[in-house]
């Protein structure tokens, strides 16, 4: 028995121990709870607070990339050269089938060939995503002539998302011709209006003039990007060029995987033709789907 | 308590619009500002539960209801282990949000008003349940 309990009632002291056993939260309210203070509110506070600043912070990135011209050069004839065992591998990518099968009669170009229409802009992000993918696709077809770099707007959604221009482009082929055109600037500044026959084409299948639009002789139309294009964020052209060849990458499954299907569509108008295409393993394979 | 489960009913009903226009492929109702783009949004990887095809939107659901549920529970009987539980949960919540807000705000560059939505009532939740903590 300790000193300071002598002269207490044997009883009393029984009667206390048991009721702070019997009671700890009692106990517990005499000690000081973090959760009681302002703390834990401050510290969330400055961790919402802390993530959205950084996050606008780092949204502020730098200027627009750019490249010298051998190696715009060397992305062009990268991104119109990529291996027929790389879209073999990649297949589909995983892609559902971004075009719409249509009813209309196949669109012929002046020289009687299938018409494949492509209308978009350069400010235009999901067009910045579209194109990797329909040039990609439209070189194992023909060859084209004057594609540049640019970014997509530097103000609009994924912003600076790399990709190349029609501006200045041409195209050759003897199985299809191709209407393309970027109707504004990377600054949304107007730079060409579509021809009657691109408009015909958006006006029966895309009636709320979206774009990209991509037509494939009018009996395949796509609206939008068909795939995601987060995919490209942060990359720059020549690193986009390198992932196209890379079957492991995602960013290969989504714009070779959009390719395979574009040129699924396309075996299709053409008759199959040439069958160094659209006979491949891949093209078969999303054409009788 | 209550409040759980008023923020828990309405995340839910976010989350369940989210799902039903992504698998029905419709628009989402977003009003037009420079800085709003719910297709962007919705159209990007990060609308997805990383590594898979599941809309995040179909987890938002699984949460809302969990958290509502957690709220009902403390309205009836509030068992020891849930407000730390609830507040865990919450906060879970809360930093996978931020990892949202940062996707759309860095990366998309675009925001989307029903994702936008959600986020407070994830953080309204995480709030109501640290008070429970007191």
């Amino acid at each position: 028995m300790s000193r300071a309990s002598r002269g207490v009632p044997a009883a009393t002291r029984r009667d206390r121990r048991s009721a702070e056993r019997a009671s700890p939260r009692a106990r517990h309210r005499e000690r000081p709870s973090i959760w009681r203070g302002p703390l834990p509110y401050v510290a969330a506070i400055v961790l919402i607070v802390g993530a959205i600043v950084w996050s606008v912070l780092s949204s502020r990135g730098g200027p627009a990339p750019t490249l010298t011209g051998a190696a715009s050069a060397a992305v062009v004839a990268s991104v119109t050269s990529i291996p027929a065992d790389v879209y073999d591998t990649v297949g589909s990518g995983g892609l559902a089938d971004p075009l719409r099968a249509t009813t209309f009669e196949m669109l012929r170009g002046p020289s009687g060939l299938p018409l494949v229409i492509y209308v978009g802009a350069e400010y235009c992000p999901f067009c910045a995503s579209e194109k990797w993918s329909v040039i990609a696709a439209l070189s194992r077809f023909g060859t084209f002539q004057g594609l540049e770099l640019s970014t997509s707007s530097s103000t609009d959604a994924f912003p600076d998302t790399p990709t190349l221009t029609f501006r200045t482009a041409s195209y050759q082929s003897t199985f299809i011709e191709l209407s393309a055109i970027e109707t504004a600037d990377r600054q949304g500044r107007p730079m060409a209006n579509t021809t009657p026959v691109q408009q015909a084409a958006m006006d029966r299948s895309d009636p709320q003039s979206s774009i990209p639009f991509v037509s494939i002789a009018e009996r395949h139309v796509a609206v939008g990007s068909g795939y995601r294009p987060d995919v490209l964020v942060g990359k720059t052209w020549t690193q986009i060029a390198e992932a196209m060849r890379d079957p492991s990458t995602p960013l290969a499954r989504g714009v070779i995987g959009n390719a395979n299907w574009i040129t699924a569509a396309i075996c299709e108008q053409t008759g199959g033709q040439p069958a160094s295409v659209c006979a491949s393993p891949a093209v078969r394979s999303l054409a009788v789907r | 308590m209550i409040g759980l489960v008023v923020t828990g009913a309405a995340a839910a009903l976010i989350s369940l619009y989210l799902t039903i226009t992504h698998y029905g492929g419709a628009a989402l109702v977003c009003v037009p500002a420079s800085f709003v783009d719910c297709d962007a949004v919705t159209s990007s990887s990060y609308s997805l539960v990383p590594f898979t095809d599941i809309p995040i939107a179909l987890a938002g659901i699984g949460w809302s209801v969990m958290s509502a549920a957690g709220g009902v529970l403390a309205l009836r009987r509030d068992p020891p282990w849930l407000r730390p539980a609830h507040l865990a949960w919450a906060g879970a919540a809360l930093l996978f949000a931020l990892y949202l807000i940062n996707a759309e705000i860095a990366v998309i560059g675009r925001i989307c008003e029903w994702c936008t939505a959600l986020h407070v009532l994830i953080v309204a939740t995480f709030f109501l349940a640290l008070s429970r903590m007191r």
